[in-house]
C-alpha cells in the first residue's frame, strides 16, 4: 500500500506539522484544531482511530463526502492511525445507512478499516480518537497536497460543497423572503447571515434558510423528533429530555402549548447539554433553545394567541373559499379527502370547518386561488346555496 | 493510595478507585441507580452527581476516579436541583402507581424517590405500552417498568458473558430485550438470574418470588430441597471441571453415603431444580453417582474432623442410614460409639429393603466400612429389647430402629396362606431365604417399595405379576422410571383400584378389585373414594404382597412413649429428638414414618449434633472437606444451552435384567456426566452478586 508507506516515510512529526501548518480544523463537534487533537490523542495513548459523523447529526449530509471519495476518508483514518501508532481503524456509518456501509466496504478492507454500521457508543470508545468523516478526508488531502481550506456546507439540501473560509452565509444562500437560518445545530435570526461560514458552527454541513412560510416551532419540533428517533436512549437526559421537548413543541403546533413550556425547555435543554456524554444529548436541545432565543415572538403567538404566524401549523390556521372569486367549478370538492366542501356547479362553494383537516389539497387545485389559508379571521361566506356572482356581504 | 475528601470526611482510598464505591464503602451515601458495585460504571442516570472542587458544574461520582487531593461535595442546592430533575425525567416513562408493583417495598427506585423527592405533575407522563413478557421460564419481563439503567445488560454481557440482553428500539422507545425479540431460551439465555438480581425495579423479576428469609433457598432450590442441604451446585461444578474427588468431598460434607445416594436417592432436589422449568431437570443423582464412583477419597479419607476422645459412650440402636450417620458424626466428635444391629449386617433398608439390582450390597458395605474405620463399633445380630437398660452402660442412646414391620390392610382374606408383607418378603429375598411366594403374584401398593416387591418377585421367578394401587397413574408415588421399567419387565400395573377382598378358603386364589372413579381428601383430610358402579373384577393369584406402608416394630413395653402409628414420640421432629426418657434420643423413620435414605441421614445428623451437645460438646458437626472452588462468574455463551437434553444412563434391556439381581443401570458415561453437569444453571452464582446499597442502610450513620 503506497499511501501508508508514504505516511510511514513521512513520520509522525512531519505528519502533525503538516496538519498544523495547514491549520486543518475538526469539522465535527466539538471542533478545534486537528493538529492539537492529534497531539492530545498521542499523549493520551489512544489505541484506535474511528471516523464517524457526530451522533447528533440527523441530516447526515456530510456522508456525501464519504460517498464521493471513500478512498480519501480511509486514507485520512490511516494517517491518524499512523500518527497514533495503531492498526486499529474504524469507520462508523450511521445505522440507517447500511447501503453506504456496503458500498465502501471493499475500499475499507483495502485500508484495513473496520466498518461498523451503528450509533457511536462513546463509552466503548474511551480509548479511541474520534474524528469526523469529513475531517478524515481533509487530512488525506493535506498529505497529498491538494487540501483546500474551508467549510463543508450543503445549502437547502443541495450537494455538499467546500466553501472557502471568510465567505459569508449570505453569499451562499438565497435570502429572498428569509426570516432566519438553521446553521448546524442552531437556529439563527436572518442578521446572522453576515457571519463567515467558519464562525457559523456548521458542524453537520447543514445550512437552511427559513422563509415566511416556515414555522420555527414546527421546524424545531421536526428536528427534535429526528433526534428522538436517532438517540440510542441509554442516558436519561437525552432520552427523556428529548421526549419532553418534542412533546411540548408538538403541543405548541397543535394550539395546546402552555406558557410554562418555555421555562421547561430551558430547564431541561440546558441540563441536557452537560448531563450526557455524547453529542446527541449535548446538542439536540440547542435547536429548541436557540429557536426560543431568536424567535420568541413566534413561540408567544403559538402559546398565547394559538396562532401560527407562518400559517404552517394546520391546527392554528383557517381555510375558506372567497365567495367573490369562486367560479363554482367543483374541482376543490372533487379532491377534498374528507368531503367537507359543499356546493354544486355554478354555485359558490363553502368549506365545512368541522371535518376539515386543513390539508390544503383544495387550495392546490383551485384555478382562481379562491381557497384562502389564513391565520386571521374568516370573512362572511354564503349561508345558503348562492349562485356565482350573487353573493353580497 | 489517594487521600480524598468527601463532604469534609477524609478517606484514604486506592488510586483510581471508583469514588462512588469509596463513599458507599465508607458509610457515605450518595444516591445512585444505574451504578452497581459489580458492574462497570455507566453514568447515565445522573443520580450520583457531585461537585468537584476546582471543577465547574457537576460530575457523576461513579465515573469519577480517585486521585490524591480530590475534594468533593455530595450535597448542594444545584446538585439537589439536578438530581430532582433527572429523577423527574426518569419517572415520566415509569408507571406512577407503586402499590400494584410486585417489587413494592424492595424497589431501589421507590427508595430513591423517597430520598430525592422529585417534583411531580409537571411533565408529560407516558405509558410505554409493552406487553409483559411472561412466556419465558423463571424470568418475567415487564418493560413498562424499565427505567433503562442498563444494569441487566451489563450483568448479562460483562459479568456473565452470556450476551443475551441488549438495548433495542421500537417506535422510538428504547427497551431491553433480545436480538429480534426472541424468547430467552432461543437466544441461548443461561437463566443464571443475574439480570433479575441487579434489576432495581420490578422490570425483570423471578417468577418464583425470592425475598426475605427464604431468598437464598428460593434462589438455590436444589440445596434447600435436599433434607441434608447438600451443596448441589458446588459439586455439580466440580464434576463439570472433571474433579470427581472434590465433588465427592462436597457430598461427604453432608452425608456419609454418597455412592448409595447416587444410586437410590429419591432426589427431591431434582423436583425443585430450576432447569426443569427451562426444559428438563438436572440429573443430579446421576452426577452424584459419577462423583462417588470416580472418587478415591483424596480429600476426605483419613482427613476431616476427629476430635479427641471425650470418654463418653453412646449406643446407637439400629444400623440403618439414620443410625450409621449419627454414629459416624458422634464418633468424629470424640465419643465412643457402638451400633447395635438386629440383622447380620448393618445398612438397614439399604441392605435388606432396597433390592440389590438397585443398590449392590458391596456399595453399602464399603460406605459402612468408612464408618467402622472412623472407630464406630458394630454389634450385629443384636436385637435390643429394652433400650432403657442401655443407659446403665452408656451416656446416651439413639433409637434409629426404622420401620421394619409391614402393614396388613384390614380386609377380608388378609391372613390367608399366601399373603405376604413387603418388608418380610424383601428381607427374606435379600438374605436368600425362602419367601413363600408362588407363581402368580399380586402386589398391593403403588410406591417404590411395591415396585421393589414386584420386580423382586419377577427376579425370583414369578410367572405373572400384577401391581395394583388406589392412586391414579399420574399421582402414583413411585418414580416414573420405576413404573416404566417394571412394565418393560412384563409387570402389569393397575392404577386406580380398590382392594375389595382377597379370595380363597385357606390359600389365596386372587383379589377382587373395583375401579376408582375419584380419590381425594376432603376438607377434614379424610380420604374419599368413589367407585365405578359395576366395575367389580377379579385377578387370579396364589400370592398377595401387601406393600401398603411400614411401621416401627415396637411395643409399649420398650419403655418409651410411642406416638402415631407406633412411632417413638420425640419433643420436636427436627429440633429436639429427645424421647420420654432422658438420655434416649430417636431419629430416622422411627420418628416420622417411612421416608427416604437422605431424610434419614439428615435426621441422623441432627440427632448427632443434639447428642453431642447433651454430652457436653458444642454440637457443631460441620466439616470442610472439599478444596476451595473456583466458580467463574463469567459463564459465557453456549449455543443452544436451553435446549440441551438431560443426560441418560445406560440401562440393560428388560430381557437381560429381569431374571437376575445384577445392577442394570450403568449410569452415564464419563463424557455424558460432564455434559450433564454443564447443563446446570449455576443458580448459586447469583448469591455472590453484591446486594443493593440503599439510603435506609446509611440512615443511622448520617444522623
Amino acid at each position: 500500500m503506497k499511501f501508508i508507506e508514504k505516511l510511514r516515510d513521512l513520520g509522525v512529526k512531519a505528519l502533525v506539522n503538516k496538519t498544523a501548518a495547514l491549520n486543518i480544523r475538526e469539522t465535527g463537534l466539538p471542533g478545534g484544531n486537528l493538529a492539537d487533537r492529534l497531539c492530545e490523542a498521542i499523549e493520551q495513548n489512544k489505541t484506535a482511530v474511528a471516523a464517524a459523523l457526530n451522533n447528533a447529526d440527523t441530516d447526515m449530509v456530510l456522508l456525501q463526502v464519504l460517498e464521493n471519495d471513500p478512498e480519501a476518508v480511509m486514507r485520512g483514518i490511516s494517517a491518524a492511525a499512523v500518527a497514533l501508532g495503531t492498526e486499529n481503524k474504524v469507520l462508523y456509518v450511521p445505522e440507517n445507512h447500511p447501503e453506504i456501509a456496503e458500498k465502501v466496504a471493499s475500499v475499507a478492507e483495502e485500508y484495513g478499516v473496520t466498518v461498523k454500521c451503528e450509533f457511536v457508543n462513546l463509552r466503548e470508545n474511551a480509548d479511541t480518537m474520534l474524528i469526523h468523516i469529513a475531517t478524515a478526508a481533509d487530512l488525506a488531502h493535506a498529505i497529498e497536497g491538494d487540501y483546500t481550506p474551508g467549510v463543508w456546507v450543503s445549502v437547502d439540501g443541495a450537494e455538499v460543497k467546500k466553501v472557502p473560509d471568510g465567505t459569508k452565509l449570505a453569499d451562499i444562500c438565497d435570502l429572498t423572503g428569509a426570516k432566519g437560518l438553521i446553521a448546524g445545530y442552531v437556529m439563527r435570526p436572518v442578521k446572522d447571515a453576515q457571519l463567515p461560514v467558519e464562525e457559523a458552527g456548521i458542524a453537520n454541513g447543514v445550512v437552511r434558510v427559513l422563509r415566511e412560510h416556515d414555522c420555527v416551532v414546527a421546524e424545531t419540533q421536526k428536528r427534535l423528533l429526528a433526534s428522538r428517533a436517532r438517540s440510542c436512549g441509554k442516558c436519561v437526559f437525552c432520552r427523556e429530555g428529548l421526549i419532553q421537548l418534542e412533546y411540548e413543541h408538538r403541543e405548541m403546533t397543535q394550539g395546546r402549548g402552555k406558557p410554562e413550556y418555555i421555562d421547561f425547555t430551558h430547564e431541561i435543554g440546558e441540563a441536557m447539554a452537560y448531563s450526557t456524554p455524547c453529542t446527541m444529548g449535548q446538542n439536540s436541545a440547542r435547536i429548541a433553545l436557540s429557536a426560543q432565543d431568536s424567535f420568541a415572538g413566534e413561540f408567544e403567538a403559538h402559546i398565547r394567541k394559538k396562532k401560527c404566524p407562518s400559517a404552517a401549523c394546520v391546527k392554528l390556521v383557517n381555510i375558506y373559499i372567497d365567495p367573490r372569486t369562486c367560479v363554482g367549478c367543483g374541482k376543490c370538492l372533487e379532491v377534498c379527502p374528507h368531503g367537507c366542501i359543499e356546493g354544486r356547479p355554478g354555485y359558490i362553494h363553502t368549506v365545512d370547518d368541522f371535518d376539515c383537516t386543513k390539508c390544503g389539497e383544495c387550495a392546490k387545485v383551485c384555478p382562481n386561488g379562491s381557497l384562502v389559508i389564513t391565520t386571521g379571521r374568516v370573512p362572511h361566506t354564503p349561508m345558503r346555496p348562492t349562485k356565482v356572482g350573487r353573493f353580497r356581504d | 493510595m489517594a487521600q480524598i475528601t468527601i463532604d469534609g470526611i477524609r478517606l484514604s482510598v486506592p488510586d483510581g478507585a471508583n469514588v462512588l464505591d469509596c463513599a458507599l464503602d465508607n458509610g457515605i451515601y450518595i444516591p445512585h441507580l444505574c451504578h452497581h458495585k459489580d458492574l462497570s460504571p455507566l453514568g447515565s442516570c445522573r443520580m450520583c452527581i457531585v461537585e468537584v472542587e476546582g471543577k465547574e458544574g457537576v460530575t457523576p461520582s461513579c465515573t469519577l476516579k480517585a486521585e490524591d487531593g480530590l475534594v468533593i461535595r455530595t450535597k448542594s442546592p444545584e446538585i439537589d436541583r439536578l438530581r430532582m430533575l433527572a429523577l423527574e425525567l426518569l419517572l415520566t416513562g415509569h408507571p406512577e402507581d407503586c402499590s400494584t408493583c410486585p417489587k413494592y417495598g424492595n424497589c431501589e427506585l421507590q427508595m430513591l424517590i423517597q430520598y430525592i423527592g422529585p417534583k411531580t405533575g409537571r411533565l408529560k407522563m407516558r405509558t410505554k405500552g409493552f406487553a409483559p413478557q411472561e412466556g419465558n421460564p423463571l424470568i418475567l419481563h415487564d418493560m413498562n417498568r424499565c427505567v433503562l439503567c442498563g444494569r441487566c445488560v451489563r450483568a448479562c454481557n460483562e459479568l456473565r458473558g452470556v450476551k443475551v440482553l441488549r438495548y433495542n428500539k421500537r417506535d422510538m422507545e428504547t427497551y431491553v430485550g433480545t436480538l429480534h425479540d426472541k424468547l430467552l431460551i432461543d437466544a441461548d439465555c443461561r437463566f443464571c438470574g443475574a439480570c433479575a438480581e441487579v434489576c432495581p425495579t420490578g422490570t425483570i423479576r423471578d417468577k418464583l418470588i425470592a425475598t426475605g428469609a427464604q431468598r437464598e433457598d428460593a434462589i438455590v432450590p436444589c440445596r434447600a430441597a435436599c433434607p441434608a442441604h447438600t451443596d448441589v451446585p458446588r459439586y455439580i461444578r466440580f464434576v463439570k471441571q472433571g474433579d470427581f474427588e472434590a465433588a465427592a468431598a462436597v457430598i461427604r460434607e453432608k452425608a456419609p453415603f454418597p455412592h448409595t445416594l447416587g444410586l437410590i436417592c429419591n432426589h427431591v432436589c431434582e423436583l425443585k431444580c430450576k432447569r426443569g422449568e427451562v426444559n428438563e431437570a438436572m440429573s443430579i443423582r446421576g452426577i452424584k453417582r459419577a462423583a462417588a464412583e470416580g472418587d478415591t477419597g483424596k480429600f476426605w479419607r483419613g482427613k476431616g474432623k476427629q476430635l479427641p476422645d471425650t470418654g463418653k459412650r453412646v449406643c446407637v440402636v439400629g444400623g440403618g442410614p439414620a443410625g450409621l450417620t449419627a454414629a459416624y458424626y458422634l464418633r468424629k466428635q470424640g465419643h465412643e460409639v457402638t451400633v447395635k444391629e438386629a440383622l447380620p449386617t448393618v445398612g438397614g433398608m439399604m441392605s435388606y429393603g432396597i433390592p440389590s439390582y438397585r443398590l449392590p450390597r458391596e456399595v453399602v458395605a464399603g460406605e459402612a466400612r468408612v464408618i467402622a474405620d472412623q472407630g464406630v463399633k458394630f454389634e450385629v445380630n443384636c436385637k435390643v429389647e429394652n433400650p432403657v437398660d442401655l443407659l446403665k452402660e452408656y451416656d446416651a442412646v439413639l433409637m434409629a430402629v426404622g420401620t421394619t414391620k409391614g402393614v396388613r390392610l384390614g380386609m377380608p382374606g388378609n391372613d390367608l396362606s399366601g399373603v405376604l408383607l413387603n418388608i418380610d418378603f424383601l428381607r427374606n429375598a435379600a438374605m436368600g431365604k425362602e419367601t413363600g411366594m408362588g407363581k402368580h403374584v399380586i402386589v398391593l401398593g403403588g410406591g417404590n417399595v411395591a415396585f421393589d416387591c414386584a420386580r423382586t418377585a419377577k427376579r425370583l421367578g414369578a410367572e405373572e405379576i400384577h401391581l395394583a394401587c388406589l392412586e391414579a397413574r399420574n399421582v402414583m408415588t413411585a418414580d416414573d422410571e420405576e413404573i416404566e421399567q417394571a412394565q418393560e419387565e412384563g409387570i402389569h400395573v393397575h392404577p386406580a383400584q380398590t382392594f375389595e377382598r382377597i379370595t380363597g378358603e385357606t390359600c389365596v386364589t386372587g383379589v377382587d378389585f373395583m375401579n376408582v372413579e375419584a380419590f381425594y381428601f376432603d376438607e377434614n383430610r379424610r380420604a374419599i373414594i368413589k367407585k365405578e358402579p359395576g366395575s367389580e373384577h377379579h385377578i387370579d393369584a396364589d400370592t398377595v404382597i401387601f406393600a401398603t406402608g411400614q411401621r416401627p416394630d415396637l411395643t409399649p413395653d420398650c419403655g418409651l412413649t410411642l406416638g402415631r402409628a407406633n412411632s417413638i414420640a420425640v419433643a420436636d421432629m427436627e429440633n429436639d429428638k429427645s424421647t420420654s426418657v432422658p438420655g434416649i434420643f430417636a431419629a430416622g423413620d422411627v420418628i416420622y414414618g417411612t421416608k427416604s435414605v437422605i431424610q434419614a441421614i439428615a435426621s441422623g445428623r441432627e440427632a448427632a449434633s443434639q447428642i453431642d451437645k447433651y454430652l457436653g460438646g458444642d454440637g457443631d458437626i460441620s466439616e470442610k472437606l472439599a478444596p476451595e472452588q473456583n466458580a467463574p462468574a463469567y459463564i459465557g455463551h453456549v449455543d443452544g444451552f436451553g435446549h440441551l437434553e438431560r443426560g441418560k444412563p445406560e440401562i440393560d434391556p428388560a430381557e437381560a435384567r429381569q431374571d437376575n439381581f445384577d445392577q442394570f443401570d450403568h449410569g452415564m458415561t464419563c463424557d455424558g456426566v460432564c455434559g450433564e453437569a454443564a447443563r446446570c444453571l449455576q443458580c448459586d452464582l447469583r448469591l455472590k452478586i453484591s446486594r443493593p446499597r440503599v439510603w435506609g442502610d446509611f440512615a443511622g450513620k448520617e444522623g
